[in-house]
């Protein structure tokens, strides 16, 4: 007994239990009846059978996708601009490195000798300073403990018993003239008359003479250099601070300073670049 | 280990490497359903290529359900493109080349190496003739007996993979079947025990 196709659909259909319960009775019934329906149903199994037992190939390579398989590229803005910046500061770096070679080949014989001469100054200025200073201090001091007695003496009596000699002398003469005077009235002798003399003046000058005769002009003044008085005590280290400014000169060059931040900026832009490229790809 | 949801959802992401993880998950169940419907190692390897290569574009088109149904609803459309383009341009495969120096004209040399001599050579020769007949068949007929006798799918699943009405993939699996059946009848010896008495009583 040949089978039709349709047996066939719903023999296999059968075999896989895709049918609803209505078929699935229906198919049983002729299966028992039909022995020709039992032989092609045990074909058909086997044949499944088979075709589960289809052994599994192994896959010749991994299938793993790349960037470049699936059409995806680097950033082109990140990557160029990166590539960009690290390209303009590399040729920044060079210019400036050739400045600066520039400028030290050219003022490469002038230099040396001009910073000698600066130095020199420099250093005799603050040796003449420091040889200076201690003669420096001396006179401030002295000049210190002169303003000072001038000041005690300009506002104390202390200027009666000094008073000026050409005075002194125009007091001695009054004080001989009454002495001899007083000797010759008295009988005192030549030895003792000095003393009398010197009392009566001194007696007069108790009593203000000469204090009238002194004109406030003619107080004492003691002598001080010019050359330290006029000048105030802090000009005194003027070369001093000179020399200091020329000591605090900075050390680190702006073409050094501008050749590093253009070399660093140069790798960094170009690392990262780099580094975005190889993690795309 | 990340589940295969999460995994799809970082591709969605354009994570590359979860989906070459969902790869390395799917590529031999991808390949053995390319080389049995194509039948050319090569041919299949592209195939099998192309597909990933399209899921990933696609994934977006995923909705859900099974992963595997979807996947091999894109295997099977490159099988088709690719199954097409040779038949346009026949190639001659080439096959590597054996100890001796011939080329080999089988697909032993994807087999397991760790299996018994007489084991390999019989999976070997069952796996030639079901390809033999396999390649006999209709392409339709083919993919979808693969879909199901193969790679175990029920019939709903083999009707969205292959965009076909439940009714005609029954049909064409049952003719399907039934020519295999008649064909590995001539490969008696390599077949089950079961199946190389079937008919003769």
């Amino acid at each position: 007994m040949k089978l039709s196709n349709r047996d066939w659909v719903q023999l296999s259909s059968y075999l896989d239990g895709e049918m609803n319960l209505r078929e699935l009775n229906k198919t049983e019934e002729r299966i028992k009846k039909e022995p020709a329906l039992q032989l092609a149903l045990e074909e058909l199994r086997q044949t499944k059978i088979t075709l589960r037992q289809t052994p599994k190939l192994r896959v010749p390579h991994n299938f793993i996708l790349t960037p470049a398989m699936v059409g995806l590229k680097t950033s082109p803005l990140q990557t160029r601009g990166y590539r960009l910046v690290s390209a303009l500061m590399t040729f920044l770096l060079i210019g400036v490195l050739v400045l600066d070679f520039g400028r030290s080949f050219v003022s490469g014989s002038l230099a040396p000798a001009a910073s000698k001469e600066v130095m020199l100054e420099a250093i005799s200025d603050s040796a003449a300073d420091a040889l200076e200073e201690p003669a420096l201090m001396e006179a401030e001091g002295a000049m210190e403990s002169d303003r000072s007695v001038a000041e005690t003496e300009a506002g104390a009596p202390l200027v009666e018993e000094a008073p000026a000699p050409q005075e002194a002398a125009e007091v001695m003469e009054e004080g001989e003239s009454l002495g001899t005077a007083q000797e010759a009235e008295s009988g005192i002798t030549e030895d003792e008359a000095p003393d009398t003399a010197t009392n009566q003046t001194d007696v007069q000058q108790e009593d203000g003479v000469a204090e009238e005769q002194m004109a406030p002009s003619q107080t004492f003044a003691p002598e001080i250099p010019e050359s330290v008085v006029s000048q105030p005590p802090t000009s005194v280290y003027a070369p001093d601070e000179e020399t200091h400014k020329i000591e605090r000169v900075p050390s680190i060059d702006p073409f050094r300073i501008l050749e590093m931040i253009l070399g660093f900026g140069a790798l960094s832009f170009g690392i990262a670049a780099w580094l975005i490229k190889r993690r795309k790809s | 280990m990340m589940d295969l949801q999460d995994q799809i959802k970082k591709s969605l992401a354009g994570d590359l490497e979860s989906f070459n993880q969902i790869i390395l998950s799917f590529q031999s169940l991808v390949y053995n359903q390319a080389y049995r419907i194509i039948g050319e190692p090569d041919a299949a390897a592209d195939a099998t290529q192309e597909a990933f290569i399209s899921a990933y574009k696609k994934l977006h088109t995923y909705r859900g359900g099974s992963f595997k149904s979807w996947l091999l609803r894109i295997v099977s459309n490159a099988c088709y493109d690719e199954f097409r383009r040779r038949k346009r341009k026949p190639v001659v495969p080439l096959f590597p080349k054996g100890e001796e120096g011939d080329e080999m004209d089988s697909v032993s040399w994807l087999e397991d190496p760790s299996e018994k001599p007489e084991d390999t050579l019989l999976r070997k020769e069952l796996s030639e003739a079901i390809q033999y007949c396999l390649d006999r068949l209709e392409y339709e007929f083919r993919t979808i007996v693969v879909l199901v006798d193969i790679q175990g799918l029920d019939y709903a699943s083999a009707a969205e993979i292959t965009d076909r009405p439940l009714g005609t993939v029954k049909s064409r699996l049952a003719r399907a079947r039934t020519n295999l059946k008649n064909c590995l009848q001539g490969f008696k010896e390599l077949l089950p025990q079961g199946l190389r008495h079937v008919g003769e009583a």
